[in-house]
């Protein structure tokens, strides 16, 4: 199998892509509008039914409570973020599968991922400042703590930028080479 | 840059078309272009070597130093 162009490892990983873009299409459209329900809630005091929170059998006092609301709403802006990614991920394969992945363009995708990865990091620690405190023990599990694997992959992906910002500027080198 | 790329006048001196030297030396003419207008990177000794054969001519010919400020483009890099 080639490892670049049509039919490659490259447009194998393009179709998994697509697939998990999909499904995170759907997971956004689910917990996002289980936010908007748990809000309707909170601004109206309507009783709410179990299912509008879905581990209400384990936490039965945070449906229709600012916690639901706040936690439902990060999980939705976390399936934001991986869209995100998934997006830019997308689209830097689409380069990928028509021979031409050295542009400047894919540094500047790469470079929004590293940002969005950081900034989803940060999420986890903003969100537990607003769940967490003074919550039953039942959401210790929520607690973040520093992930090396992560703040490596975030390092990663600016490293690998500037390593397309060359590629470019090698590539445009070679396209003006007579 | 201070290479000077004199193309065009050896093409009017032999009396030939960049068309017809772009077929005979195996480069696009869009490429050609590229390299009659200066804007070229680079030259690869076999395509020196081809319109110098296809031309009657010799590098220096095609290729002149002139002293005087590099282009914005080379500066930036």
């Amino acid at each position: 199998m080639r490892t670049l162009g049509p039919r490659s490892v490259s447009s194998f990983l393009k179709v998994v892509l697509d697939i998990t873009f999909i499904l995170l299409v759907i997971g956004l459209l689910f917990f996002g509008g289980l936010a908007l329900i748990n809000a309707f809630g909170l601004i109206t005091g309507a009783k709410l039914p179990d299912w509008v929170w879905p581990v209400g059998q384990h936490w039965p006092m945070f449906a229709g409570t600012p916690r639901a609301v706040a936690l439902l709403s990060w999980i939705s802006l976390n399936h934001i973020g991986a869209l995100v990614i998934v997006g830019r991920l997308r689209r830097i394969f689409r380069t990928l599968t028509s021979d031409t992945p050295f542009q400047a363009e894919n540094a500047r995708r790469l470079r929004i991922i590293g940002l969005v990865m950081a900034a989803l990091q940060v999420s986890e620690w903003v969100i537990w400042a607003v769940v967490g405190q003074g919550a039953p023990d039942r959401v210790e599990y929520l607690r973040p703590d520093v992930n090396p694997v992560a703040i490596f992959g975030i390092i990663v992906m600016f490293v690998l930028a500037e390593v397309f910002d060359e590629g470019a500027r090698m590539r445009k080198d070679l396209d003006l080479t007579i | 840059m201070p290479i000077r790329v004199h193309l065009d006048r050896v093409l009017l001196e032999r009396r030939m078309s960049l068309t017809e030297l772009a077929d005979r030396v195996g480069v696009t003419i869009a490429n050609l272009s590229i390299l009659k207008t200066g804007k070229a990177r680079a030259v690869r000794f076999s395509t020196l070597d081809a319109l110098c054969r296809e031309l009657q001519c010799q590098p220096g010919d095609i290729l002149v130093w002139e002293d005087g400020p590099p282009d914005p483009d080379d500066a930036a890099d």
